[in-house]
């Protein structure tokens, strides 16, 4: 059966870019990895579209991630000048807060599992517990229980990191 | 009803199918109402589900605005980028490159620079016959065109030079693939002859007559001192040649090996015959008619360098000392040229000049092809 990967592409890109983000924590490079994998999928006939974009593009994130590690130095280098030059035009002390926010969430979901940080950021990217459960690999009725664990784990993370933080 | 699971609190929460409007969801529905500590975990677990959710927040890319789709169609339609090999696999396919170079090379070699075959005993060994075969027929037709270019024109009663016997063809060719060949050489050189006595008569007795002959020649020189002595068919130099074959000693170099016969254009030829000069090489002694009737004999010998003369007539009374002829009447005139390679001394009754207007019309003698 064809697929209509226009409708789907306006559905979920949003959601795709999202997941992407908080696995390669760049918003354009998240961006790239959504397109190539809509790129990808014209032409493909997936059972499930949706949750095929998501594997794919999670084993894209993971591939990247490879070559990122390769390459960190030189991208810390030129990202940390363009963020300054980005930064400064916005508030800076808004955009320090955030950065801030966003590193102890990132943070936060590195301590995770692996198994329960895919969940979690899947139910968040708007998959239902069956899709995460074939993705994942756990059984439908598992996956409450992984999210429910999931979800103290990064919650209790982040508050340590406050903690710390402000103990300092 | 027992108390509810977190996983079926959190599928509750996040209004999985099972839990929309189903039966088990009226009945946890109930169960919280009834239980005050199901529903206290039931708020805690939706406080915690809203503070995960916004901390996700925290992690969000910030306003993302989907390119068109035409875009996305466009980039699939881009050809895919040809992947290059890791460095590692670059450095790999150098290093392969060269050795199997090397390799080819190596194995190569031996049938790029083989040198000729030697000696007449040289058999091919297995599976060597084919890549020897070019080889072999390159040196073949090499022998097979010096007799070709040597042999004067048949005819009956005109002896022609080189006795050569069929171990000697042999030799030169070399190999057993090079029969064949060496059989139309051996037929033309005797048909040159005339006679094949030499190749029917049986390896002993050639060696016999060959040996005598050769201590009857060495005795005339020693009679003789600084003459050579012009033999015929059975010259001393030709025999001792035919009896080292027949005793298996290594073949004469090339040096020593006789010349292919040289004429004069438009007279008519006497004979040619093999003679042994007084350096020790091999000869060809042709005599050739003049108009007069007179004898004209021309000693044809291999020269000794390359780096001869231009071909020039010159007066050769040193010469004459090295190729002094026994035949009757002594020459009035004696001239040598170099023609082809050769050093061919001409000898006449004729005044010098005459002599080597003559010598300006050498040519080689035709084949019998």
């Amino acid at each position: 059966m064809a697929v209509d990967w226009a409708a789907v592409y306006r559905q979920t890109y949003q959601d795709l870019v999202r997941f992407l983000h908080r696995l390669v924590w760049d918003a354009d490079q998240a961006q790239d990895l959504a397109q190539e994998t809509f790129a990808r999928a014209l032409g493909e006939t997936p059972d499930n579209p949706r949750a095929w974009l998501f594997r794919v593009a999670t084993n894209l994130a993971r591939d990247e991630a490879r070559m990122h590690a390769r390459r960190k130095r030189h991208l810390v280098l030129i990202k940390g000048e363009a963020k300054a030059r980005q930064e400064g035009a916005a508030d800076p002390l808004e955009a320090a807060v955030r950065h801030e926010r966003q590193a102890a969430v990132r943070t936060a979901l590195a301590s995770l599992s692996e198994r329960d940080r895919t969940a979690l950021l899947l139910w968040d990217a708007g998959l239902d517990y069956h899709e995460i459960a074939t993705e994942t690999g756990l059984s439908p009725g598992a996956v409450g229980t992984t999210l429910a664990r999931a979800r103290r784990r990064l919650v209790d993370a982040y508050e340590g990191l406050e903690t710390r933080h402000a103990a300092h | 009803m027992p108390h509810i699971s977190d996983g079926q609190i959190h599928a509750y929460l996040d209004r999985q199918v099972e839990y929309a409007e189903s039966a088990a969801r009226r009945a946890l529905e109930a169960h919280v109402a009834e239980c005050d500590e199901c529903a206290s975990r039931l708020e805690g677990a939706r406080s915690l589900r809203d503070r995960a959710g916004s901390l996700l927040r925290h992690a969000d890319p910030g306003t993302v605005t989907p390119p068109p789709f035409d875009a996305i169609v466009d980039r699939r339609g881009r050809a895919a980028p040809v992947p290059k090999l890791p460095r590692g696999f670059r450095s790999l396919a150098w290093a392969a490159s060269v050795v199997l170079a090397l390799a080819v090379g190596m194995y190569a070699r031996p049938y790029v620079f083989r040198s000729a075959p030697q000696g007449a005993s040289r058999t091919p060994r297995d599976g060597e016959a084919a890549s020897d075969r070019p080889t072999q027929l390159a040196q073949q037709r090499v022998d097979a065109t010096e007799p070709r270019r040597a042999a004067p024109s048949p005819g009956p009663g005109r002896t022609a030079p080189g006795a050569v016997p069929a171990e000697e063809a042999a030799g030169e060719a070399g190999g057993a693939a090079g029969a064949v060949e060496q059989d139309e050489v051996l037929e033309d050189r005797g048909r040159l002859e005339g006679e094949a006595t030499l190749r029917e008569a049986p390896a002993n007795r050639q060696a016999d007559a060959g040996l005598r002959d050769a201590t009857r020649a060495r005795e005339r020189a020693a009679a003789a001192p600084g003459e050579v002595h012009v033999e015929t068919r059975n010259a001393a130099g030709a025999a001792e040649t035919q009896a080292r074959r027949a005793v298996g000693a290594q073949p004469e170099s090339e040096e020593t090996a006789p010349p292919v016969p040289v004429i004069v254009d438009g007279l008519p030829v006497d004979s040619v015959t093999q003679v042994v000069l007084e350096d020790g090489r091999t000869g060809v002694r042709v005599v050739q008619r003049l108009e007069s009737g007179a004898p004209l004999e021309l000693i044809v010998r291999l020269a000794l360098a390359a780096a001869q003369p231009a071909p020039a007539a010159v007066d050769a009374p040193g010469l004459r000392s090295q190729a002094k002829l026994r035949m009757a009447g002594e020459p009035a005139s004696v001239a040598a040229v170099m023609f082809e390679g050769y050093e061919v001394t001409g000898s006449a009754e004729i005044p010098v000049d005459s002599l080597r207007m003559l010598l300006g019309r050498l040519r080689l003698a035709p084949g019998p092809n």
